[in-house]
């Protein structure tokens, strides 16, 4: 069965390409789940959307030990200023870093973050008791923190936590409020966090700028205006006059999305190249069995022609057999790579999707291949003379 | 003495035929004598005849049949390298409608050639050749085929059909390439004709020889040709089958179909109604059979 080469090779092409499409489907959707409006500034210069960016520095916003960070508190505090930028639904200011927590029972190593009170609003974590601390808190710098509900339980199980003493950095904060759960993605497991006021971190870790900014724009539409803005109010503020000697960078949803598109869309189309040599040995295969097929037949195609077949109607008779052996592998294909994406799926944490474009893609390959691979034995075929054709023994 | 018109009309008939057959009016006078006739009436006899009577006396004779096949001059040659070999040379055939005729030959004299140029299979090298007043050694390829689909039927002698493939499939195979009106109802009525309404949906691996035969004819008659090739159709059966598919052509010629038949075998010639030898490339006689 020489169309087994076609089954495989589109079967394969289709099981890839909707791998390929349930990543970069789940890594959009955590993407998108951190805020498609939102735009994260990050100190040091490198550039997400087109690629690597001449300083590269490490993302996220934790950069290296000993660096200081050209994100300051007075820009915080220009971006917050609500009048001079109307494309800003909120700002926050962002510190975080790694500290030892201690409490009664236990003692464990825990990502702390600095935030203001918008930071909740913006990444849309809802508390589940207590409070949010709020902007007094900021102002006053106090020593209070809201932990993730899984820090929570990690340290204190199914007590309640309110108003109950922790240490941080050996300093002593009061517990009030705790998250309720909210999604995790592959970036960030809010969960597993603690929050303290911006300024308290500040005083307590010694550090005088911030590790990020988030900007929360009013619209989508509003995204390009807002980046312009934040562009100018801190190239201002920290003196540079060149754009392009920023130490900072505004990253957008769009644009780790569409950096994940690329280097997704990379990878399927490289997998997907290589199991399509599989489809050129079915082709080759198909070529064979049509050819074997012509000898076989060549009475049959004396016959049709006595009876009127001109060369042309022999051809595209033959061309169609073709197509349609080709076509039929290619169905057959498709449902075994859809069978093949799922089987995969249970053992990767992954969805497979099948596009229409993938199926549309498979269908045209498949008849691209019987018309490539068939036109030799057509051609053959249609070339015969009737009497020689009829006097084949 | 009177005698009848009738008696008349033999009298005339008589001389007339005599006269034709060569005899002098010497001998015809006196056959008449002996036969006791008086000399009067003979003299009578004889001078209507030279007044021109006999055109009263004989049914007109009918118009000839229309020409189905007309080949003039035609000729066939191969060029192998620097020979060139000729395989048909100075061929002239007139084939009217309705007529039914056997080519014969020995191998080697041309008869499978000139089939093939009769059936639009090959062209001529030379001449001219005229099917149903169609000028047609000239043709291209997919010319050919067109007049090969609704101009001619072919019967071979064997591998007639499409393998798996049904009766009724098979008569239809003509219509692919040429769609017509009807043509389910028109291959139902062929089959029927040609005995196998019964296994009508049979396929062909199915089929016994003579039946095989009968499908090839019913789809050789599918669009209406002008004229039915057939090549040692029998060639492949029994004594018997044979007999009863040469009673089907003549049967379908009887009903006006022109059939032209190659065979090497006599008694299988001796159904057509004339024979018409080939010997080395060229016609050496063309005989009608009374």
């Amino acid at each position: 069965m020489t169309v087994l080469g076609i089954v495989i090779g589109i079967a394969s092409v289709i099981a890839l390409i909707s791998l390929g499409n349930g990543a970069n489907k789940m890594i959009s959707d955590q993407i998108s789940q951190l805020g498609t409006t939102n735009l994260t500034v990050m100190p040091g210069s490198f550039d997400f959307s087109g690629g690597p960016g001449a300083n590269r520095e490490q993302p996220h916003g934790q950069f290296g030990p000993g660096a200081v960070s050209s994100l300051t508190m007075r820009d915080l505090e220009s971006l917050q200023d609500k009048a001079s930028h109307p494309t800003f639904d909120s700002v926050t200011g962002i510190i975080t870093t790694a500290s030892v927590l201690k409490s009664d029972t236990a003692e464990q190593r825990i990502s702390v973050n600095g935030v203001s009170p918008e930071y909740f609003g913006i990444l849309n974590l809802k508390i589940s008791f207590g409070n949010i601390f709020d902007q007094s808190a900021i102002n006053s710098r106090q020593k209070v923190v809201v932990l993730g509900s899984k820090a929570a339980t990690n340290i204190f199980a199914n007590a309640n936590p309110l108003g109950k003493i922790i240490t941080i950095n050996q300093i002593n904060f009061q517990i009030t409020g705790v998250l309720a759960e909210a999604p995790e993605s592959r970036f960030n497991d809010p969960n597993a966090q603690i929050f303290i006021p911006v300024t308290t971190a500040s005083d307590v870790f010694g550090m005088s700028n911030l590790s990020n900014i988030v900007v929360k724009a009013k619209s989508e539409g509003d995204i390009d205006a807002a980046k312009a803005d934040i562009k100018k109010t801190l190239l201002a503020n920290h003196g540079i006059a060149d754009e392009k000697l920023a130490d900072f960078s505004i990253l957008s949803s769009a644009d780790l999305l569409s950096t994940v598109n690329q280097i997704t869309g990379l990878l399927t189309s490289l997998l997907a190249g290589i199991a399509g040599i599989s489809l050129v040995v079915g082709g080759i295969g198909i070529m064979n069995i049509m050819l074997v097929a012509v000898t076989e037949r060549t009475r049959e195609i004396g016959l049709r022609k006595a009876v009127g077949a001109k060369t042309s109607d022999i051809m595209i008779q033959f061309l169609i057999e073709a197509v349609l052996l080709t076509l039929i592998g290619g169905i057959v294909g498709i449902a075994l790579g859809y069978g093949a994406g799922l089987l995969v799926a249970k053992f990767i944490d992954l969805t497979p999707v099948v596009t229409l474009n993938s199926l549309l893609l498979a269908v045209g390959v498949s008849s691209a291949i019987g018309i490539l691979f068939g036109i030799y034995p057509a051609a053959k075929a249609a070339k015969l003379n009737p009497i020689d054709a009829l006097r084949y023994e | 003495m009177q005698l009848s018109s009738e008696q008349f009309e033999a009298l005339y008939g008589y001389i007339e035929a005599a006269r034709q057959r060569g005899h002098s009016d010497q001998s015809i006078m006196q056959a008449l004598k002996d036969a006791g006739w008086s000399d009067t009436l003979i003299e009578v006899g004889f001078e209507a005849i030279a007044h021109g009577h006999s055109e009263r006396m004989y049914a007109p004779m009918p118009p000839p049949s229309p020409s189905v096949l007309d080949m003039n001059n035609v000729g066939k040659e191969y060029i192998n390298g620097e020979e060139k070999t000729s395989a048909l040379r100075g061929i002239d055939l007139l084939i009217r409608k309705g007529d039914f005729v056997a080519i014969m030959g020995p191998s080697g004299s041309g008869k499978s050639t000139l089939m093939h140029i009769l059936g639009l299979l090959d062209v001529p090298s030379s001449g001219s050749y005229r099917l149903s007043g169609e000028e047609v050694s000239r043709l291209s390829s997919s010319e050919q085929a067109e007049a090969r689909n609704h101009k001619v039927g072919f019967v071979f002698q064997q591998f007639n059909l499409l393998p798996r493939t049904t009766v009724l499939d098979n008569v239809l195979l003509p219509t692919i390439y040429n769609h017509t009106a009807d043509a389910r109802q028109r291959a139902m009525q062929l089959i029927e004709r040609v005995g196998l309404s019964h296994r009508i949906n049979h396929k062909s691996n199915q089929l016994s020889g003579g039946q095989i035969q009968r499908v090839a004819i019913a789809r050789a008659l599918m669009m209406n040709p002008d004229i039915i090739f057939a090549d040692e159709p029998t060639g492949n059966l029994d004594s018997k089958t044979s007999e009863e598919i040469l009673e089907l052509f003549k049967e379908i010629n009887e009903s006006g179909t022109t059939i032209v038949m190659v065979t090497h075998e006599e008694h299988i010639a001796n159904h057509a109604k004339r024979i018409v030898r080939l010997r080395d490339g060229e016609i050496v006689s063309d005989k009608r059979l009374s």
